[in-house]
């Protein structure tokens, strides 16, 4: 017991290791508590990740040393001398890292129905990106130890027997561990076919931090439940509500993002062109890729110039904005923004009265075929022959 | 000196049994994994016995009944013998023991696949297996504690203080778990209904990992590490530390599987900081585990069991701290319903069972056929394959689960959702393809171990009886002085069950009780009805299906899933659900408030080809849904059973119950007609089944249909 301090400093550290859940608990709430910029801010959660990547690298590190330090002490010198084979143990890395990139790389190649998420790095790819890298260096660092455990068990012709590093006596300090040759003296006698029991004491971190997971539980339910000093779990949901609430308000009174169904307009080629992608993505299910639907299908022929709630620019911007969920159209204010909802619906507008053949029977009112859209000045081309077809 | 001749036939017979499930429950798990890729392997156009979600619990149940199962009954009737310096106490029960165990899992493969389902998992299994089950688990009880009660030996060794603590802990949560009201002879309906039956489920369903996949095999560990080490047990103390803290702190944490959920906030709390006491007392084992191989570590390098059991343990402790991290509530936001929670549970099935099986099983058939291990380099490329097939499981599976949640989160700055669903199942291909590969990967080692140990029979001699001497008990006993008082339960296998018991039964107790009884924990709304009977016959197609398998029912209160899903769910929306159906994982989309979102014919076309109606999904197709007619035989006794279980029917409405299934069959049918122009006879389970997904969370809106007679 000469090194008390050493026996202390290494029992804080399993301290801290007990006691992090309780710091990152309130590191996120304090994260969810401070007025994010961004809706998507997820502070908090990268904070309480990096915590949980570092802690299992620490973990990793001391289980291999275990190993490690173990095959120091007791390895001896043997005549095979097969070494490690590393192209056996990297390739899986390889191939691990490389096949999901080359999916993605198909993903992104094939016709994106769906958008590409490589096409748009932002914060969150950056984070997983270093999250991988991450994960991949503690992969490695397993491996180092593991190749480092492998060359004491296939030992080269300088082992090094006899030396202690400082690791191993840190190691063998804070478990407290009683010299091998010492053993006899801490046998409890039992045996239950041959297999005696020592009786170490256990280890003083095990006991120290086994007590400080006690003290992280009472504080915690003290914290959510006596004090509630902590937002429980509707509070949490009202306060992200309320931010991301605000988040948005702010954000699009700098935008020109606030078009409705009062004010919408009759958008121009390019925007119908990314209204026709969005309608293929999201639509065609229902509607067929080319919006005439099928006989018997599920959704309206958008092509005839029959409107169940009305073909109206406006009316048709409701509709997909609010849905009429019990006809089966659901909501789509979730999905897109505004302005896509306004491609969209611009692109219906423009083939409204083409009547594409194979399509639905007509449902709904009939319209007139008056062009709703002559009136907007905006709609220039794909759509100048459609209405002398019926 | 008493000469007696320990058995080994039943060993072998448990072992044998081990190591061919093992195989049949990973075959089921690969073929399961590629489904999820590649849809056309479910099959389904020929028939919906192998479509995942049939499939998925007979791996899962396979996995741990079966392969786990027979792994500590093997180490059972190898290891107590031995460390008692008895027999076992009869050699009948034993063989009823072992043929009425591979019974059930036979039963239980056939009735999983043929639909037969309770709807909870891991306890899938219908009301007569469940008989079964506890029949035979009796038969083991009393075998056992024959044997202990006529041991050689005076005091019982650690790995049988597991073994106790198992047997009765799991006595305890089957019997609980399984109460359920029999409608036909395959057909049951949970005791319990919504918050409740969740919380018993995962009461159970956690502990069934606690005391089946992890306090019988730290027996197995005890016993066996130490053997093939060659070196005493590292500490006695930390054995009893660690043996008592941990099957008392392992009942309660239950609830952390039910984190953000309709589950009234103190239980889901003492979840967490129940998981959170847990590291300690888990790493315990781990400790003891690896500290006993002080002074063998020259050994590891040699042997392939220890490289095992090496790897084992250190699974078994990544996992054990894994897992109360995951308890705590912003990281189990991430991980709940995603793959997070699949590669957690792999690092311990194939890291801590399959591995320390794995050792079990290289040490053990070369002593049974008195010879030595046929390849030492054969087993070490298994231990290396088999090392390589859990990383490529695990990495695939974490890195899938973050993309997923980041996708899943993100709104654009205008307050919209910035992905579809669709849009993360397609980003998840891949990962799925590369996790398909590690498990077979995994799986491949297997096959190695068993040409390793198939060669190292036939290289040997079968021991089937091994003599032994002991000398009997002396009949009056006195401790030593300065004995710790500890030992004093170690010579009374009785108070150390009943104190088992006792310590097991106090966390159940305390977090189930109060949700029982206490109102306030679950509040009434007002507006929610009963299923109609075409609805209930519909949620039992849902259940049947394993539809739970893949998508959950129960919306948490994240903005990102209300805004998603719709408004987040509420205890009282579940009162009538009879077994709950809230789910664990999301590989399809949450369906609580699915009803009324799309139109009947969506859901026509969606499930004779999910594709059509949202392309890119991996959901298999159900064409048998529209040939099967539904069972209207059993509408009166479903109804029956459900007014028993206290569900407001009105009175006499058993008899009446199929003229209000076929009106609303009708109405259904109609439209699907006149407005779609599709024709379907009335009577099809498709019809149910819609009736049933469009009904989904539409009650807390109040527009609950009107039974007759109301």
């Amino acid at each position: 017991m000469n090194n008390k301090l050493l026996f202390y400093s290494s029992a804080a550290i399993f301290a801290m290791i007990a006691a992090f859940p309780l710091f990152a608990q309130s590191a996120a709430a304090d994260a969810a508590v401070a007025a994010p910029s961004v809706a998507t801010d997820n502070t908090g959660t990268y904070l309480l990740l990096t915590f949980v990547a570092i802690v299992l690298l620490i973990v990793i590190y001391i289980l291999g040393n275990v190993l490690v330090q173990a095959a120091t002490i007791q390895s001896r010198p043997d005549n095979n001398s097969s070494k490690l084979d590393y192209f056996r143990v990297l390739l899986p890395f390889v191939l691990l890292f490389a096949l999901p990139m080359s999916g993605y790389a198909q993903d992104a190649a094939a016709a994106a129905p769906t958008p590409s998420f490589w096409a748009t790095p932002s914060k969150m790819d950056w984070i997983l990106g270093a999250f991988g890298i991450t994960i991949l260096i503690e992969s490695l660092a397993v491996f180092y130890l593991a190749s480092r455990a492998m060359r004491f068990i296939k030992p080269t012709a300088n082992t090094t027997v006899a030396q202690k590093s400082a690791l191993a006596k840190w190691w063998n300090k804070i478990n407290n561990f009683v010299p091998i040759e010492q053993e006899v003296n801490i046998d409890s006698g039992h045996n239950y076919d041959g297999i005696r029991e020592l009786n170490n004491i256990t280890p003083p971190w095990f006991t120290f931090s086994f007590a400080m997971s006690i003290i992280f539980a009472v504080t915690y339910l003290w914290r959510y439940h006596v004090a509630q000093s902590a937002p429980l779990q509707i509070q949490e949901y009202n306060i992200a509500v309320e931010q991301a609430r605000i988040a948005q308000a702010e954000y699009l009174k700098k935008q020109s993002n606030n078009v409705d169904e009062n004010n919408v307009k009759m958008l121009g080629a390019n925007d119908i062109a990314a209204g026709e992608k969005l309608f293929v993505a999201s639509c065609a299910a229902c509607h067929g890729a080319k919006g005439n639907s099928q006989p018997g299908g599920v959704g309206p022929n958008l092509t005839d110039n029959h409107w169940i709630h009305g073909g109206s620019i406006q009316n048709v911007f409701k509709t997909v904005k609010y849905g009429y969920p019990d006809k089966g159209m659901k909501s789509w204010k979730d999905d897109f923004t505004p302005n896509q909802i306004a491609q969209l619906t611009s692109y219906i507008e423009s083939i409204k009265g083409t009547n594409v053949a194979g399509g639905k029977e007509p449902q709904g009112e009939l319209e007139a075929a008056t062009d709703s859209s002559a009136a907007d000045s905006t709609a220039t081309t794909a759509k100048t022959d459609t209405t002398s077809q019926k | 000196m008493d000469k007696f001749y320990y058995d080994n036939r039943i060993a072998r017979m448990f072992a044998f049994a081990c190591i061919t499930w093992g195989v049949v429950g990973m075959l089921l798990g690969v073929i399961a994994a590629f489904q999820l890729a590649f849809p056309a392997l479910n099959f389904s156009e020929y028939f919906p016995h192998l479509a995942f979600g049939r499939l998925r619990p007979v791996h899962t149940n396979a996995v741990i009944f079966a392969f786990v199962g027979n792994g500590i009954f093997t180490a059972v009737y190898y290891a107590i013998p031995r460390l008692l310096k008895t027999p076992m106490w009869s050699k009948a029960l034993g063989r009823i023991h072992f043929w009425g165990w591979q019974t059930i899992i036979v039963l239980a493969a056939v009735t999983l696949l043929s639909g037969f389902t309770t709807g909870k998992e891991y306890a899938e299994l219908e009301w007569p297996i469940d008989i079964l089950i506890t029949l035979i688990w009796v038969i083991f009880g009393i075998n056992m504690f024959g044997t202990i009660l006529t041991r050689r030996e005076r005091h019982l060794y650690v790995a049988i203080w597991f073994f106790i603590a198992s047997w009765v802990t799991v006595a305890m949560l089957h019997i609980v778990n399984s109460l359920e009201i029999p409608v036909t002879l395959f057909k049951s309906y949970s005791m319990y209904a919504g918050v409740q039956d969740a919380l018993v489920q995962w009461w159970y369903g956690h502990n069934a990992v606690a005391f089946f996949l992890t306090t019988p095999y730290l027996g197995l560990m005890y016993y066996f590490l130490p053997k093939a080490a060659e070196r005493p047990v590292y500490s006695y103390r930390l054995s009893i530390v660690h043996f008592w803290s941990l099957i008392f702190l392992y009942i309660w944490a239950g609830p952390h599987h039910l984190l953000y959920t309709a589950l009234p906030e103190w239980a889901q709390s003492l979840g967490t900081v129940f998981s959170i006491m847990l590291i300690l007392p888990s790493w315990g084992g781990m400790l003891n585990g690896l500290f006993t191989l002080r002074g063998a570590w020259d050994k590891v390098r040699a042997d392939p069991v220890l490289k095992f059991f090496v790897v084992a343990v250190t699974c078994y402790g990544m996992s054990t701290f894994e897992g109360p991290m995951l308890s705590l509530k912003n990281v189990n936001a991430i991980s709940h319903y995603s793959d997070w929670t699949i590669a957690h549970v792999h690092i311990g099935a194939l890291g801590w069972n399959g591995f320390l099986t794995f050792g079990m099983m290289y040490w053990l058939i070369p002593k049974l056929f008195k010879t030595q291990l046929y390849s030492r380099p054969l087993a070490a490329t298994h231990f290396w394959i088999g090392t390589l097939g859990i990383i490529l499981y695990a990495i695939p599976m974490y890195w899938s689960a973050f993309r997923t949640y980041f996708m899943l989160s993100s709104f654009t700055p205008e307050g919209q959702l910035q992905y579809q669903f669709m849009d993360v199942v397609q980003t998840v291909i891949p990962f799925y393809i590369l996790r398909a590969i590690g498990g077979t990967i995994y799986l491949c080692g297997v096959f190695v171990m068993i040409y390793n140990l198939v060669k190292t029979a036939q290289s040997g001699e079968f021991v089937a009886e091994e003599e032994a001497q002991a000398a009997p008990l002396a009949k009056n006993y006195v401790a030593p002085a300065g004995s710790i008082w500890h030992s004093f339960i170690e010579r009374k296998p009785i108070l150390l069950l009943v104190l088992s018991l006792i310590v097991v039964g106090l966390g159940g107790i305390i977090e189930l009780i109060p949700t029982f009884l206490i109102k306030q924990n679950v509040p009434t709304i007002a507006s929610v009805k009963p299923y109609t009977p075409l609805e209930l016959q519909g949620r039992d197609i849902y259940v049947r299906e394993g539809c739970y398998n893949c998508h959950s029912q129960m919306i948490r209160p994240f903005r990102y899933e209300v805004t998603r899903y719709g408004e987040y769910s509420k205890a009282g929306e579940f009162v009538y659900d009879h077994p709950f159906q809230w789910g664990s994982k999301r590989t399809g989309p949450d369906l609580a408030r699915i009803g009324g979102k799309y139109g009947d014919s969506w859901h026509f076309n969606h499930m004779l080809d999910p594709t059509s109606m949202a392309p890119g999904s991996i959901m298999p197709s159900y064409p048998s849904l529209f040939e099967n007619s539904i069972d209207k035989v059993t509408t009166r006794s479903k109804i029956h059973a459900m007014r028993q279980l206290g569900v407001p029917y009105p009175d006499g409405y058993e008899a009446i119950a199929d003229q209000d299934l076929d009106k609303q069959a009708k109405s259904i049918t109609d439209k699907l007609k006149t407005e779609n122009k599709i024709e379907i006879a009335s009577d099809k389970e498709i019809i149910a089944l819609i009736a049933y997904l469009q009904r989904l969370g539409k009650d807390i809106k109040a527009e609950a249909p009107k039974l007759s007679n109301q």
